[in-house]
């Protein structure tokens, strides 16, 4: 390889380690300039600090020569005295630069953590299909923690710099040969610092992905423990847990090595200045070109450069770290968010006035699916292809399908979960994705199969979509949906909380609350996606009624694998891998399409089984 | 079981912590040692620097005394090298010992949660715990990693200035002494209070991980009903509260460190003051009190960076705390000393059995007399929330009955090892539960030794290789926890292999068909023919075709068996069953 080419090699790889780490940078900068006041403020009162810390020998110094060794007993009470005021000048900037510094950092932290769950929370639910919780978790927490610890010891660090380059500049009128000398090290203290930021990068990377891993199997593990207990799984479990921890291990002992291997060497260069200084100014002072005094003298400034540059030097081993963090946060807040609302959006199109409130008499929409095709991912295969078909509104149709058809994805296209690929989505002659998304979830009620309660009470839960729901308005929900007798008989009622220090319901009681939940935001479009799957018979009967009722002059999308469900429908919609193979009425298909016929005798066919 | 603790407990609990942390380093105690060692000699490889330059400018300056100073500053520049030297030897050490103790206390917590009892699992979130195993790992790993070895070497420096202070003058080191009782009393209250403070803090900082764990599982519901903005609210109120938690620490600390500061000054300057006044009589030297106050003034940069650290130690301290309240959480499963395994083959017999959640709630279920042979099929049946799920896990043994007793070939559940009984009784849930892996991973849960050919053949005993068939890379495919590429119904088939891959004794489907479509269904259904066969199967459904199939059906209303026979003799009872059979079949006439 040509010499040419290894430099540009070298230039391409430096280029590429700049990229990676620009975002963890542009992050941290913005931080700071978000809470710039509280940032200038640790600033100042850390050179207060600095100074009167500095100050302190010196004066005591002076109070030796001129107290002790040549003044009287007064004198030397006199100069304690003004000790003692620096000492408290010292104490109130070294408290009040302890709060804005900690206060600042903590803030900063505060504002980031609160950024990354809002901006999770706007993100397309596509992201969440591949996102770990452990993994966010673990940049909420850990790399968190890692940047907040950056800022505690930023404004000191700056102050510390300052105060260097202070008490240089004296040095340097003191005199101009000696303060060169005493800078000699800074150069290898510079080598040193830009070597170990180069090894530092990659293994904090390690170390914070490593973290994430850790966090990621024990929230599925802790989540899932049901499974892990059920399937005997907890030895395995517990065996991953291991192969975890031994991976932190090995990359926080190679991250503490590095550290190890050249932070004594950060900490001991800065004293290497006054070495020089003695050596070099010894050298004069036999020459008799520099009396005693003065070299004395520049020797205690040079000692003073010490603690403020070792100070600098502990800043250099967080800052990779910190940065590593902060890379992996900005990884999330880069993410931009899929589903938006379009320029201008529109309202949703609706010929009822908006205070309606009678649960039981609500109004639809038209909806109309044109061509629509949907996959996924770009490139991979279509989970549906050209669906074309309308529903009137207050229509109420079954999706009917094997598993896999699709029928569910298709739903989840109504309140824009994921965009289509393909074709277009009307609402009332409106392409769904004009709608303000607010607006369009507010009009949408989803039923889902999988029912998520929040740690609140059962009220709570079941007013989650409209929180300015009186009581009675829940209670009314409830009773539509077959829940209110058994909220009744809890131990507290609709005030019983759920989920945390709660009592468990089961599968049917969960989805009885899903039920209500929807139904009290009055949805102009009810989507229940297999909603009743864990009812028992005599339950699903009662609410099969209630959704006939609720669904009367909504838009109704029931996705179901009984016949008790379908039959409510006004059109059966029939799904197979993918496609709209035929809809028409529930007799219609039975009469004259075969191979529902067929899939309708599979559900009936208890008699055989 | 005690999941919170009160602020009286916390100094029962701090001891408990130091014994603990005691017990992680015990079996590393000879590097502990040497590092011990070489910390000495760095320390003192720092003290004697400024002694050396302090001789050089007495002895080594002016005309042909440069041999002196060369000399000294070759003894520098050496004892630099071997500062170095001693600290790399020292940090690895520290390092090493450190990171292994988080690594088998993060083994030890870890495993130790996954063998709590379901019962701590309904009470504590899963952020919560999250939070144990993360960030409070944090906390004592930034103490491991940057202070531990800075605070330990400060506190050995503060000491050594201290002995040195004391041998060269007592009674200056007497007049130093003065400041030192209202600074223990001063200590003592810090100590108390900022302890309790990051006791507060780490609290938080679980409450928002919680906050944040529920809002991404439940992101689907959030984003449905259009809640993000209330949902952040509520995350932002856990995340403020936090920051205020942080702050009251900070403020706690604030009233203390600069005090010690100041009084650190002030000493100096009662030195110099009192020296002053002493030297002009004659009581002590000049030379001592110069010397003392120089030495006095290397008490500081001690004082300094120990304040510096001393929030890191409370975080970890405080850390370790809470990491100890889970492990000191008993699994509410009862205790037996020598635990048999579980039998190859046995008949459950439940006798007398009630169970309560928790001793305030009515019971869940009450008067159970039942009696499963080995190799039967049994089902159980009854409206939501009859108590079926209940009486399932109480014959795996995911809880103990409240009262009465269940045994298991004559041998009681709670004498049976745990683990054993885990192997033996799978429970197939209600929702197909995934982990990030391959679909093969999630297959092998259960049997992680069994290869990629059982794991096919598992899927076939079931029927389900068809279903799995379309994924792009087979049962390769990498999956995740949330993921929408399987379906409901997919997810659960995987579940379903699982438990064919482990062949249990006992196979307990809890629900286990609901959520599949009819195809589907029917599918399993045959399977189970085949699963049934050389164990006991228990399931639970809705689906009346699913129980009817069953050697023996148990009516369960309202936590009690209202009936039990085959699905004939139910119909032809005219009671409970008969009563969710005709709605069954009005549904999917």
């Amino acid at each position: 390889m040509s010499d040419s080419t290894n430099k540009k090699l070298q230039k391409n790889r430096k280029v590429a380690d700049k990229e990676f780490l620009r975002p963890g940078f542009a992050l941290l900068r913005n931080a700071v300039f978000r809470q710039l006041k509280y940032f200038l403020g640790a600033l100042a009162s850390g050179l207060v600090w600095t100074v009167a810390k500095i100050l302190v020998p010196l004066v005591l110094e002076a109070a030796i020569n001129q107290g002790i060794l040549r003044g009287t007993a007064l004198t030397a009470v006199k100069w304690a005295l003004v000790i003692a005021v620096i000492g408290l000048i010292q104490g109130i900037a070294s408290g009040i630069r302890r709060y804005l510094a900690f206060s600042n950092a903590y803030r900063i932290e505060t504002d980031l953590r609160y950024r990354l769950f809002a901006h999770l929370q706007r993100l397309h639910l596509g992201y969440f299909d591949k996102a770990q919780a452990g993994q966010l978790m673990s940049r909420a927490a850990s790399d968190l923690e890692q940047v907040s610890n950056l800022f505690v010891n930023l404004p000191i660090t700056i102050a510390s710099v300052i105060t260097v380059i202070g008490t240089f500049a004296v040095m340097l009128y003191l005199s101009p040969l000696l303060a060169i000398f005493s800078v000699l090290p800074l150069p290898i203290f510079f080598v040193v610092a830009k070597k170990f930021t180069k090894k530092a990068g990659p293994l904090s990377a390690d170390l914070q992905q490593e973290l994430g891993k850790m966090a990621t199997l024990a929230e599925e593990s802790i989540v899932g423990i049901r499974a892990v207990k059920g399937f005997a799984a907890q030895d395995e479990t517990i065996n991953k847990g291991i192969e975890r921890a031994e991976g932190i291990y090995e990359k926080a002992l190679k991250f503490a090595f590095n550290n190890a291997n050249f932070n004594p060497i950060l900490n001991t260069v800065p004293a290497l200045s006054p070495i020089i200084v003695l050596l070099y100014g010894g050298y004069l002072v036999s020459q008799s070109r520099l009396s005693v005094g003065a070299l004395v003298a520049f020797l205690s400034f040079v000692t003073m450069m010490v603690g403020p540059l070792t100070m600098v030097g502990f800043f250099v081993t967080l800052v990779p770290r910190g940065n590593a963090a902060a890379v992996r946060i900005a990884e999330v807040l880069n993410q931009s968010p899929i589903i938006l609302d379009a320029h201008h959006p529109k309202i949703f199109p609706s010929s009822v006035p908006e205070n309606e409130t009678n649960l039981l008499n609500g109004d639809g929409v038209s909806v109309s699916f044109v061509n629509v095709s949907f996959s996924y991912e770009s490139g991979s295969r279509n989970v549906l292809e050209k669906i074309d078909f309308s529903v009137e509104s207050g229509e109420t149709v079954a999706i009917v399908g094997r598993s896999g058809s699709g029928k569910s994805t298709l739903v989840k296209l109504l309140p824009r979960f994921y965009d289509i690929t393909d074709g277009m989505i009307l609402i009332n002659g409106i392409d769904l994705r004009e709608i303000k998304l607010t607006d369009l979830r507010k009009n949408v009620g989803f039923v889902f199969e999988d029912t998520f309660l929040f740690s609140d009470t059962v009220a709570a839960n079941i007013s989650f979509a409209t929180p300015d729901a009186d009581m009675e308005s829940i209670k009314a929900s409830a009773v539509i949906s077959n829940a209110d007798k058994f909220i009744g008989e809890l131990p507290e009622g609709y005030q019983t909380m759920l989920g945390e220090k709660g009592l468990s319901l089961s599968g049917g009681q969960r989805q009885r609350l899903a039920l209500a939940r929807a139904i009290l935001t009055n949805p102009k479009i009810l989507v229940l996606d297999d909603a009743t799957s864990a009812v028992d018979p005599q339950n699903e009967n009662e609410i099969l009624d209630a959704i006939e009722n609720v669904s009367k002059n909504r838009t109704t999308f029931i996705i179901a694998h009984r016949v008790s469900s379908i039959s409510l429908a006004n059109r059966v919609a029939f799904f197979d891998k993918g496609k709209l193979i035929a809809i028409g009425t529930h007799d219609e298909l039975i009469k004259n399409f075969v191979p529902y016929g067929q899939y309708i005798g599979s559900l009936s066919s208890k008699g055989d089984l | 079981m005690t999941v919170e603790f009160d602020s009286e407990e916390y100094s029962e609990l701090k001891l408990r912590t130091a014994a603990e942390l005691f017990k992680l380093f015990q079996p590393y105690k000879k590097r502990l040692i040497m590092a011990f060692i070489c910390l000495l000699l760095f320390s003192a490889a720092t003290l004697a620097a400024p002694a050396l330059i302090g001789y050089a400018i007495d002895n080594g300056l002016g005309p042909k005394k440069g041999k002196v100073l060369i000399g000294v500053t070759v003894i520098l520049i050496v004892l630099m090298g071997l500062a170095i030297l001693l600290s790399r030897i020292q940090s690895k050490i520290i390092a090493n010992l450190g990171e292994m103790g988080l690594r088998d206390l993060r083994i030890k917590l870890f495993g130790h949660i996954m063998s709590l009892s379901l019962t701590f699992f309904t009470k504590m979130p899963a952020g919560k715990l999250v939070a144990r195993m993360t960030s409070d790992f944090d906390a004592m790993e930034d103490l491991v990693q940057q202070g531990l070895v800075i605070f330990v070497t400060s506190a050995l420096l503060f000491v050594a200035t201290l002995v040195i202070l004391a041998v060269m003058s007592w009674e200056l080191f007497l007049v130093t002494l003065i400041t030192l009782p209202p600074l223990i009393v001063l200590s003592r209250w810090f100590e108390k209070k900022s302890k309790a403070a990051y006791l507060q803090v780490r609290e938080r900082i679980g409450n928002t991980l919680t906050s944040l764990q529920e809002g991404i599982s439940g992101v689907k519901v959030i984003q449905a009903f259009g809640r993000q903005e209330h949902t952040v609210a509520s995350f932002s109120t856990k995340n403020q509260a936090q920051l205020k938690a942080n702050l009251k620490a900070i403020v706690i600390s604030i009233k203390y460190f600069p005090v010690l500061e100041t009084t650190g000054v002030v000493s100096s300057a009662m030195i110099l003051g009192v020296g002053g006044v002493l030297v002009h009589d004659k009581v002590v030297a000049i030379g001592t009190v110069v010397a003392f106050i120089l030495y006095l003034n290397s008490l500081y940069n001690p004082i300094q960076q120990m304040s510096q650290l001393y929030s890191q130690l409370q975080s970890a301290g405080a850390a370790l705390t809470k990491v100890h309240e889970i492990l000191n959480v008993t699994s509410d499963l009862r205790v037996c000393p020598n635990p048999v395994i579980m039998p190859k083959t046995g008949d459950f017999e439940l006798k007398d059995v009630i169970f309560r959640y928790d001793h305030q709630l009515p019971p869940a279920v009450s008067d159970i007399n039942l009696t499963i042979p080995f190799g039967d099929h049994v089902a159980f049946v009854g409206p939501t929330g009859a108590g079926k799920s209940t009486l399932a896990k109480l014959i795996c043994r995911f809880y103990d009955p409240t009262d009465g007793s269940i045994t298991y070939g004559g041998v009681p559940l709670d004498q049976i090892d745990e683990s054993s009984i885990r192997k033996a009784a799978i429970v197939v849930p209600q929702e197909g539960f995934l982990f990030s892996g391959t679909i093969e991973d999630n297959i092998k849960i259960g049997k992680p030794e069994a290869t990629s050919t059982e794991v096919i053949e598992a899927l076939e005993s079931i029927g389900a290789d068809l279903l799995l068939s379309d994924l792009p890379d087979g049962i390769k495919t990498y999956i995740y926890e949330r993921g929408s590429l399987l379906s409901s119904g997919q997810k659960q088939l995987v579940s379903l292999a699982r438990a064919a891959l482990a062949n249990p004794k006992v196979l307990i489907l809890d629900e286990a068909t609901s959520n599949l479509d009819p195809f589907s269904a029917r599918i399993i259904e045959e399977a189970l023919d085949k699963l049934k066969l050389g164990r006991t199967l228990i399931v639970i459904a809705h689906r009346l075709n699913t129980a009817m199939k069953a050697n023996s059906i148990i009516v369960i209303d309202d936590g009690q068996i209202v009936e039990v026979g085959t699905h004939d003799q139910l119909l032809l009872n005219q009671k409970k069953y008969a009563e969710l059979f005709s709605a069954w079949e009005k549904n999917v006439a």
